[in-house]
């Protein structure tokens, strides 16, 4: 999937998918991974940015522990990311629907 | 424990390029994580380590891409339209309407008995200017928020703004105008941070930055002459004029955009 297609989901996304419980960064790309079945493959490093924004945001809190002698950072949903993801996700449900229905129809047969 | 050079190298360069970087430490240590984390999993498939790690990096993305996007990432700041921001553009959208009418109002003559005349006249100083410049202040609070501070310029610009007043004093009589001088630097560099932050459209963007630097650019030029006394009220409320009308306009975009605290607004809108 192209990275101009994602423009504008990839928040949403990576709430999603952090809503589900606390990870950290390698799992949360993991997951965009596998979850959309290899469509979303960007490159790991530029995922991270998005992530510190949406923390900018409140939306994300981080906590750091050390993981084998590294340092590892956690990403957890906030109550202001939670509110914020949950009438979006129905909402976009409902408009992939409608594309879906749309782009997904084929044509009307010509009657005469 | 295996030897990860080649992730050594990617993380020298990526600090290298990174340098001037604020958040660079994070960026490093979740960079590192994710690096010999995505190792071990790939040698589990089968891979060895030196194949592992090239596949990790290769994943991850060069150091200058990462790098740019981090950067570029960070100027957005955490750009995101709230409720806050949506009611502070539409002070300012109403700021242009508000100074307009009190300046026009305030220009009424009061007349002898101070009849209909005074009263426009009263409620233009007394209501709608100060309105005005309230709208005009909320105006700037709503776009630092929409950047979510702006940096460190917006930082010096807020400075600026603060210590105005406490600079432009010991000029005297001329303390308005060296008051305008600061805020109109102020304002020039809050301009520059918004347009390199790249989130609000660039049209409005350069008016606003246009205004502040017309000003001071006849300010140096006329300083000292015989026409500063002329020319300098124009230029005054010629650039005033470019910003408040750029703020109004940034103000009715920013009204626009569908806050993301609130409940039902489009997903569309996360950016």
């Amino acid at each position: 999937m192209r990275a101009e297609v994602l423009r504008g989901h990839l928040d949403l996304l990576l709430l999603a998918i952090v809503q589900d419980g606390p990870q950290h960064g390698y799992a949360i790309i993991e997951a965009l991974r596998e979850r959309s079945d290899g469509a979303i493959d960007l490159p790991d490093g530029t995922v991270y940015p998005a992530l510190h924004r949406l923390e900018s945001a409140g939306l994300l809190s981080s906590e750091r522990s050390h993981v084998d002698g590294r340092p590892r950072r956690t990403y957890s949903i906030t109550s202001g990311g939670k509110k914020a993801v949950a009438p979006k996700g129905q909402e976009f449900s409902a408009f992939a629907r409608v594309v879906q229905n749309i782009v997904g129809t084929q044509p009307w047969p010509i009657t005469n | 424990m295996a030897d990860n050079q080649l992730i050594h190298a990617y993380l020298c360069e990526l600090r290298a390029s990174l340098a001037k970087f604020e958040d660079a430490v994070i960026v490093l240590e979740e960079a590192e994580d994710h690096l010999t984390e995505a190792v071990s999993h790939l040698e589990a498939t089968g891979l060895d380590h030196q194949e592992a790690q090239v596949q990790a990096l290769a994943r991850y993305g060069s150091a200058a891409f990462v790098s740019r996007t981090c950067i570029i990432e960070s100027r957005k700041g955490a750009a995101v339209p709230t409720t806050f921001t949506r009611r502070a553009g539409l002070a300012a959208a109403f700021t242009p309407f508000l100074l307009v009418l009190g300046i026009i109002g305030n220009t009424v003559y009061w007349g002898e008995n101070h009849g209909p005349g005074g009263t426009l006249h009263g409620a233009s100083s007394g209501f709608l200017l100060p309105l005005g410049l309230i709208c005009f202040l909320l105006g700037l609070l709503g776009l630092r928020a929409r950047h979510r501070g702006l940096g460190r310029l917006g930082m010096v610009a807020l400075w600026l703004v603060i210590a105005a007043p406490f600079l432009s004093v010991p000029a005297g009589w001329g303390a308005g105008y060296v008051a305008v001088i600061i805020l109109s630097a102020a304002v020039a560099i809050m301009g520059v941070a918004m347009l390199r932050a790249g989130v609000l459209p660039v049209a409005p963007l350069m008016m606003f930055i246009a205004g502040p630097l017309v000003f001071l650019a006849i300010c140096s030029v006329i300083a000292g002459s015989d026409l500063a006394d002329s020319i300098s009220s124009w230029a005054l409320f010629g650039s005033l004029g470019l910003t408040v009308v750029a703020l109004g306009w940034l103000g009715w975009y920013q009204w626009n955009e569908p806050a993301l605290d609130r409940p039902g607004s489009s997903p569309l809108a996360m950016v």
